[in-house]
């Protein structure tokens, strides 16, 4: 395996590995790590433009993850093949390209079998999306230098970390503008059409980014207690043989 | 030498928070006096409220986040007092309520409480009501049938077209220095009263809770504006008049630009943080959907005023940088 390039996130700094370890067992971390620990939206802040313009109906938001999978993972499967092939220079055009092409498919696909509705509202952030830094990011960092398993794996940790965020942040604020989920209305007594603005976005972006740090902070407060747990107890044995 | 660090705001020996707020507190009683002279005594429970909302969102807040309860320093009754001193007269009681829980549970309490704010508290709040509730917030009763206003309802109140929405539509406004200075004009409760806000400002000056150093620039700024570029046929004079009574454009530049902890430190920085000011809220007046933007462009100059006050720094030291870098 390549060494991780400077561009590029790196794993295999972050994670230590055991020498000998199997690839397999790094996959789950790599999907927690690109799922929520360093989540593409919330820790990275890549992808906010979808989120805060249409980010405002739970099917736009689902069939959004929907297309961001269909590219993406392609897109890294074959990065993670042909990468180290091309020049650095060339990765950004061709990636952009296939993206391109894929996307077509995907909004055909929107198009026709899933709604008109849905696909006159995205429209324009459908062809966006092929030059969206998610896929620079991470088809250009991560895949090229990494095995296809581990790239394919990452790619759906990413895909799915814009899903969750995309798909809360757009029920929440169609809970809030319209007082419906999924176009079935819920009942609410008040609802606040300002809600669909971008700044609402902002802010729920914002409340989400702390929660998760909050999240992090507790687990790692927690594996730092039972860290010292697991090595006192040798210690510990080992003073009581002393004292005995 | 030891340096001490810490938060803003940074205060002198024999100094407490809580001393700041006690004065904003104490000039908004004369505010409140004023406009229940004119309505009753609806204005003083519609600032009540605001203030009784953030001081118990921020307990709530203290609560849940196992912190010291910051009540004695007196920052959450200002910022609740300052909403409520922002809206109409004649504007529901759950809208202060609803402004001020915004301004403790959004923009102060998440960024780590008191002195750790990014954004002045009271302008986040006034700007998440005036985008939602536009059509409430600015529908101002007129002042010259001088009865009461009814407690507990907001049917039936006669609403005039304020100065700042006469300017905003383009028309010609019929008010005159005889009615803008005694403030016998529709507007927010804490803001019609020039000559009031004019003594306030006095005091908060000779207290040092306020700088001039951001009022007179940031005034001279709208007038600037408004002269070069009036809206009302009448001469500068009448523009400039205007400009600066109409909307809470005096109020800004008295209470929300000189919070201590989102304000400049250095004193180029306060007349530079002072200038963006006014220019700000004219801008937005000009070409902004509302007719009263000024939270907006406090908010805008607070994300500027770090950089602001380091820049100006170091254009005043720029003699002794230069020295320093050429020893080395």
């Amino acid at each position: 395996m390549r060494a991780t390039d400077e561009s590029g996130p790196r794993h295999a700094k972050t994670r230590p590995v055991k020498p000998g370890t199997h690839e397999l067992w790094r996959l789950p971390g790599i999907f927690m790590d690109t799922f929520l620990l360093r989540n593409i939206v919330l820790v990275q802040a890549i992808g906010l433009s979808p989120i805060l313009a249409v980010g405002i109906n739970l099917q736009y938001g689902v069939v959004l993850t929907l297309c961001t999978a269909a590219v993406l993972l392609p897109c890294s499967l074959c990065m993670s093949f042909f990468g180290d092939r091309l020049p650095d220079w060339l990765r950004a055009p061709v990636y952009t390209v296939g993206a391109s092409f894929l996307l077509i498919g995907a909004a055909a696909i929107v198009d026709r079998c899933i709604s008109n509705e849905v696909y006159a509202a995205l429209y324009l952030f459908l062809p966006l999306m092929a030059v969206n830094t998610i896929f620079t990011y991470r088809a250009g960092g991560f895949s090229v230098s990494n095995r296809p398993a581990a790239a394919l794996v990452d790619a759906l940790g990413s895909s799915m970390g814009f899903g969750l965020v995309i798909c809360t942040v757009s029920a929440l604020r169609e809970l809030a503008t319209h007082g419906t989920l999924w176009n079935i209305p819920v009942g609410l007594p008040v609802t606040l059409p300002e809600a669909a603005w971008p700044y609402a976005a902002f802010i729920m972006l914002g409340f989400m980014a702390a929660f998760l740090q909050w999240i992090k902070s507790v687990i790692s407060r927690f594996s730092a207690r039972f860290d010292v747990r697991r090595t006192s107890r040798p210690a510990a044995a080992e003073k009581r043989r002393e004292n005995s | 030498m030891t340096l001490k660090k810490g938060n803003a705001p940074h205060l002198r020996q024999n100094e407490r928070i809580g001393m700041r707020s006690l004065d904003v507190l104490i000039v908004m009683i004369p505010l409140c006096i004023f406009s229940s002279v004119y309505y009753g005594i609806r204005p003083v429970l519609l600032v009540l409220a605001g203030m009784v909302t953030a001081v118990v969102c921020e307990a709530l807040c203290s609560l849940i986040g196992r912190r010291r309860l910051s009540l004695s320093d007196g920052t959450a009754a200002v910022t609740g007092g300052l909403v409520g001193l922002l809206m109409s007269p004649a504007s529901p009681y759950w809208m202060p309520a609803i402004a001020a829980a915004f301004a403790i549970l959004v923009a102060k309490m998440p960024f780590g409480g008191a002195g750790r704010n990014l954004f002045n508290p009271a302008a986040a709040g006034m700007a998440v009501v005036t985008l939602c509730f536009s059509g409430l917030l600015f529908l101002y009763p007129d002042p010259g049938l001088s009865t009461p206003l009814p407690l507990n309802t907001t049917a039936g109140i006669i609403t005039e077209a304020s100065p700042a929405a006469q300017l905003a539509s383009g028309g010609q406004s019929v008010y005159m220095w005889s009615t803008l200075l005694p403030g016998d004009f529709p507007g927010p409760i804490g803001a019609t009263g020039i000559m009031v806000l004019a003594a306030c400002a006095l005091y908060l000056f000779s207290r040092r809770t306020a700088s001039p150093l951001i009022t007179l620039p940031f005034l001279l700024a709208c007038a600037a504006s408004a002269a070069l570029f009036p809206r009302v046929p009448g001469g500068w004079q009448n523009s400039v008049m205007l400009e600066l009574c109409s909307g809470y454009l005096l109020f800004c530049g008295v209470f929300l630009l000189n919070d201590s902890v989102t304000a400049p430190r250095h004193w180029l920085g306060r007349v530079v943080y002072g200038v963006l000011a006014g220019v700000l809220v004219m801008a937005l007046r000009y070409y902004g959907r509302f007719e009263e933007g000024a939270c907006f462009a406090v908010l805008l100059v607070n994300a500027f005023s770090p950089l602001i006050d380091r820049l100006c720094w170091r254009l005043v030291n720029i003699r002794r940088l230069s020295r320093q870098g050429q020893k080395r």
